[in-house]
């Protein structure tokens, strides 16, 4: 379903906006364009985070935990964040929201502000925290769901590989607003 | 099922297992074979779940079954779990959540192989679509991922995003993967929800080791086993897997690859 995003952006582009009042979402215009990478840049290094410095890189000591000592040492680097790109031309924000979908936890209902055809941001207004699982899904799928739909548009990335912790109504309520975008 | 006119194309997300799984191919197959995949991964949670106490693991951790009277996929898992136990000198072992001073969560169990499961039962599906004539496709549980074949888009391989562990709308890197397997282990996932057997104490000093080879289910064990070991020991012990490479991201962002990992770097 996830997969099923951008096809839907590409189909959008063109048609006018269905909904066409300013964002109302958190994410500041800034921020929406700064996770915006062109399509034919190849992510670069960043440097330093921006919390923390980065170690240096440290040898290894010789010797394996459990079993014998690697055939090459792993090299250290500093983390690398994809570089963010010139922000898109100017378009007017929209928000839409998405059906509540019913899950086994709960109801999940999304709200989609979109640049032009481009998803700039995803808030949750509701979002399952009935029970201790419920919980923890509800809290980690946000903002990990928001960063695969952000993140698979801008670094035309097929696929997200990480701890995610994701659910189709999520997926389901983001599709209809989507759709509902261009009516 | 999206089955888009005049594109052979068969893309499809459920959830299951708590997370969503995706498969999309990129060939004219018969799309029963992807109803079979899915089918197969609701057989699994029905065996392996550790969050509904009739599966077949929890009854063999509760000592009701024995492994002997089990189904032959959870004979099969289990052995691969023992494999996986022993190469990694028990930084992987699915019986960690039995132990005293394991604080009781939900989902923890006496027997888990959750850390192995999830790649493996992807693994499998992928096999069915190549036995199903497929040549270019995925099939992704929540980032435990077989990419195979060249998408038009990206004639070079999938492009598969490494989730960042604290920058939720930056990936960490973006590989190339084409036949290959990823996995990515995380204690953002769920907090720190990943237990050390070795001490029954949590995972620290690794936020996430993201590990690309030919077989997920020993990627997903990998990866796990690397995030137990930490950041010098566990990438250290990641460098000697013969075919595998990977990438761990420190709780000091420090970012540790092994020495061909940069092969899957765009």
């Amino acid at each position: 379903m996830n997969r099923a995003i951008p096809a839907a952006i590409i189909t959008a582009i063109g048609l006018g906006a269905l909904a066409s009042f300013k964002s109302t979402s958190g994410l500041p215009a800034k921020s929406a364009a700064a996770i915006v990478v062109p399509r034919t840049t190849v992510p670069a290094t960043g440097g330093p985070p921006p919390t923390h410095n980065s170690s240096p890189a440290t040898s290894p000591a010789t010797g394996g935990p459990n079993t014998v000592a690697p055939p090459t040492a792993p090299t250290a680097t500093t983390p690398p964040t994809v570089a963010p790109g010139p922000g898109p031309t100017v378009a007017q924000n929209r928000t839409i929201m998405g059906d509540p979908i019913d899950n086994q936890y709960g109801t999940v209902q999304l709200r989609v502000t979109l640049q032009g055809s481009r998803i700039t941001n995803i808030v949750a207004t509701q979002m399952p925290d009935s029970h201790q699982r419920s919980l923890e899904i509800s809290q980690q799928a946000e903002p990990l769901l928001q960063q695969e739909a952000l993140q698979a548009q801008s670094a035309q990335i097929d696929i997200i590989s990480g701890a995610t912790f994701t659910s189709d109504s999520y997926a389901q309520s983001l599709q209809s607003a989507l759709d509902r975008s261009h009516g | 099922m999206i089955h888009e006119p005049g594109v052979d194309r068969i893309r499809r997300a459920e959830e299951q297992w708590g997370t969503v799984i995706s498969v999309d191919v990129r060939d004219l197959v018969d799309d029963r074979v992807v109803d079979e995949c899915f089918a197969f991964f609701r057989r699994v949670d029905d065996l392996f779940s550790t969050w509904r106490p009739e599966t077949e693991i929890m009854r063999i951790g509760r000592g009701e079954l024995r492994r002997a009277d089990a189904s032959p996929e959870v004979d099969e898992v289990l052995g691969l779990c023992e494999q996986m136990r022993l190469e990694s000198g028990g930084a992987f072992d699915i019986t960690a959540g039995a132990l005293p001073n394991v604080p009781e969560r939900p989902g923890r169990a006496p027997l888990d192989p959750s850390g192995l499961v999830k790649g493996w039962a992807v693994a499998k599906a992928g096999e069915m679509l190549r036995a199903a004539g497929a040549t270019c496709f995925f099939v992704s549980a929540g980032g435990d991922l077989v990419a195979v074949g060249h998408p038009d888009e990206h004639p070079t391989g999938w492009r598969v995003g490494v989730q960042h562990p604290w920058e939720p709308e930056h990936v960490a890197a973006v590989l190339t993967i084409t036949g290959s397997a990823v996995a990515t282990s995380g204690r953002y996932e769920r907090g720190d929800h990943i237990i050390d057997p070795r001490t029954g104490r949590p995972a620290a000093g690794l936020a996430s080791v993201t590990v690309v080879g030919p077989d997920l289910a020993v990627a997903d064990a990998y990866a796990t086993a690397a995030l137990v070991l930490g950041p010098d020991a566990g990438m250290r012990w990641l460098a000697g897997r013969a075919g595998y490479e990977g990438m761990g991201i420190a709780d000091d962002r420090t970012v540790v690859t092994t020495a061909g990992f940069d092969r899957y770097r765009i």
